[in-house]
């Protein structure tokens, strides 16, 4: 019978390429487990939004802390929090999310029940340098520190200038967004909490976080509404992005980020400043309990207020530093471009809170998706 | 009645006007098809080449700088090597449980049905379920998180249940009296397994590895949950996707194309290799 195989060489070629294979895998593994990054000394695994870390930025921030950092692969704020109270602990020596949002998870609901371990101050000296209107977002409960703000993030209305002027009064509004003017050239980004806190605003609700069923209805049908002026939903900023710098769409709903990328890139796509206020949020930073590098993180924390870190922030990210430093040196027009004038009060924002009941939010987008 | 049949019966033109319509139909049928399932691919690689700051068309020109910032990006490489190795590691692991689970299967024992629902019950978990529960699991378990530590069980629990419905149907066809008559001739049972059914089953073996693979190569939601601080292709991916316009996917694509169709060459070439000595 053929399939005897005396020498056994079938068997031993297979034999060969698995064994190979493992004990290649096995080998590599060594250097796979840590990465790149594994060449520097103290390590401080960190969770937050990674453009704060941009290739810009990392470097400037590990230099001045003294660590290496290993960012997790960042999802949402809502993951973040998630991971935060997650069994087993949140495995992050340092993360940071919105402040607005995170915060009744953070310090939970009385003293005590805080999720995260409190930040000595002692370790932190640029926090001294932290803006007024920044100051909103240190977390604080019975004189100790839970949450340290680090930048300041903004949505608002991206438009492409070669299709809509400057001068339009639709730029001056979230009408932007909604209105029949630019039908089929605008695209929505796929999120229940900005999207309806937008046009939540936009119908003249003072605090739309607050918004009851009734209210929400309201919402829902003026977006069912408008949804024929949508060409597109996009969920990423890559998505977005493209959307805007291909032409496809002429305008967006765009975060800051995306407004400064494209620009970078010489696309002639700018971001509005609605009267209602852009949507703007604080980012803090938080020391998980289960921190196994709380002296790093402290430094981290330290180091991202620090003026080499603020001063390149706005550049390299799109994000608004909460230190002072940021805006020194900067000329008008590039404090202005860049959205500084939500601390000067020149641009009206208004925080991205958290809904009273977030269900209820998902549920009324669920329904303008579907109609 | 000939009369009537003949009369019955279309002309011979006519039948043969009907013969040419019908495989003009099936060629077009087949090249929709086939168009349909590579131009995409086909338009990844010609986007990968394009030298304009968005993806999409119209072609601006020729260029390789996407390449040379994938090529030249350590954590994409890193990203690409941890999820090559995954896959490998997750492929072989889960094509042996398999296996073995495939010659178990053949014989009778109380509770086998139930016992076969459990082993599919991973495919019947929605993934960002499956995320959870492992987050959980291993949340509960203090286990680590990393590539070896938490991805690679979640991955062969992902990919086993495919792997069992590959290789089952192959080894529960295969003919037992010659196992029987091997072992009538002496062969012991392990020998029966190495010389007999082996030589047999090997290119499904080869195909269910190489299936395994690219399960496990492509996971996303379920590592999302579990990978920690490192990163696996897909996972790197997403981070880039938040976070830049990224004109450099198409690049990336393409290599990740490459790399699932050399594994998949290798594996069919080294099947085919024995499948002659044999």
């Amino acid at each position: 019978m053929s399939s005897f195989d005396p020498d056994g060489r079938g068997s031993l070629d297979r034999r060969h390429f698995l064994g190979g294979t493992l004990a290649g895998a096995a080998a590599l593994s060594g250097f796979g487990l840590a990465g790149p990054a594994a060449a520097q000394g103290a390590e401080v695994t960190a969770l937050m939004v990674n453009a704060m870390l941009s290739p810009s930025l990392k470097p400037i921030a590990e230099a001045e802390a003294k660590v290496t950092i290993k960012e997790g692969a960042f999802l949402s704020g809502t993951d973040t929090v998630s991971r935060l109270t997650a069994p087993g602990g949140a495995r992050y020596d340092l993360m940071n999310s919105s402040y607005a949002f995170s915060h009744p998870v953070v310090m939970g609901p009385k003293a005590g029940a805080e999720r995260v371990q409190p930040i000595d101050v002692s370790l932190i000296p640029n926090m001294r340098f932290i803006n007024e209107p920044s100051k909103e977002g240190i977390g604080q409960r019975d004189g100790k520190v839970y949450m340290v703000p680090h930048s300041w993030g903004f949505d608002s209305i991206l438009y492409n200038r070669d299709v809509v002027p400057d001068d339009d009064p639709y730029t001056q509004s979230w009408s932007l967004l909604f209105e029949d003017k630019y039908a089929g050239r605008i695209g929505w980004w796929d999120v229940a909490h900005q999207m309806l806190m937008a046009a939540g605003l936009y119908l003249g609700h003072a605090e739309p976080e607050k918004m009851d069923r009734n209210q929400l209805n309201e919402v829902s049908k003026f977006l069912i509404s408008k949804k024929k002026n949508v060409r597109t939903f996009y969920t990423t900023f890559a998505q977005g992005s493209n959307l805007l710098a291909s032409g496809e769409i002429a305008v967006g709903y765009g975060i800051a980020p995306m407004r400064n990328e494209l620009k970078k890139r010489g696309f002639n796509i700018t971001g509005s400043w609605p009267k209602e206020g852009v949507l703007s949020l604080i980012s803090a930073s938080y020391i998980p309990k289960d921190s196994r590098n709380v002296a790093g993180a402290h430094a981290l924390i330290n180091a991202m207020l620090g003026e080499r870190y603020a001063k390149e922030l706005s550049n390299g990210s799109g994000y608004l530093s909460a230190s002072t430093f940021a805006q020194e040196n900067l000329t008008p027009e590039f404090r202005k471009e860049f959205g500084y004038g939500i601390f000067d009060g020149s641009v009206k924002h208004y925080q991205l809170k958290f809904p009273t009941n977030m269900n209820m939010w998902i549920e009324t987008w669920s329904k303008v998706k579907s109609a | 009645m000939a009369a009537l049949a003949a009369g019955s019966s279309p002309p011979l033109d006519v039948r043969q006007r009907g013969e040419r319509a019908r495989r003009i139909l099936l060629w077009l049928y087949a090249g929709l098809f086939y168009c349909f399932l590579y131009l995409p691919i086909l338009l990844l690689v010609v986007l990968s080449f394009n030298d304009s700051q968005t993806i999409g068309l119209p072609l601006q020109g020729a260029t390789l700088r996407w390449y040379r910032e994938v090529l030249g990006s350590p954590e994409m490489m890193w990203s690409i090597a941890n999820s090559f190795m995954l896959g490998v590691v997750s492929a072989v692991i889960a094509t042996l449980l398999a296996l073995l689970m495939a010659l178990g299967f053949r014989q009778e024992f109380p509770l086998k049905a139930l016992l076969m629902k459990i082993i599919l019950l991973p495919i019947l978990i929605p993934g960002i379920v499956g995320g959870v529960i492992y987050l959980v699991f291993f949340g509960y378990g203090e286990m680590r998180f990393g590539v070896w530590s938490s991805a690679l069980p979640v991955h062969i629990t992902w990919v086993l249940p495919f792997a069992f419905l590959t290789l089952f149907p192959r080894i529960h066809g295969l003919d037992r009296s010659l196992e029987e008559a091997a072992a009538d001739l002496g062969a012991r049972p392990f020998t029966v397994f190495r010389r007999v059914v082996l030589p047999i089953i090997r290119p499904g073996v080869v195909a269910t590895a190489m299936f395994a693979f690219t399960l496990s190569f492509d996971e996303f939601i379920r590592t999302l949950f579990v990978i920690g601080n490192e990163r696996t292709a897909p996972v790197h991916l997403w981070t880039l996707l938040s976070d830049q316009m990224a004109p450099f996917l198409p690049a990336v694509g393409v290599l990740i194309t490459v790399i699932s169709m050399l594994v998949s060459f290798v594996g069919f070439a080294a099947s085919a290799r024995a499948s002659r000595t044999g």
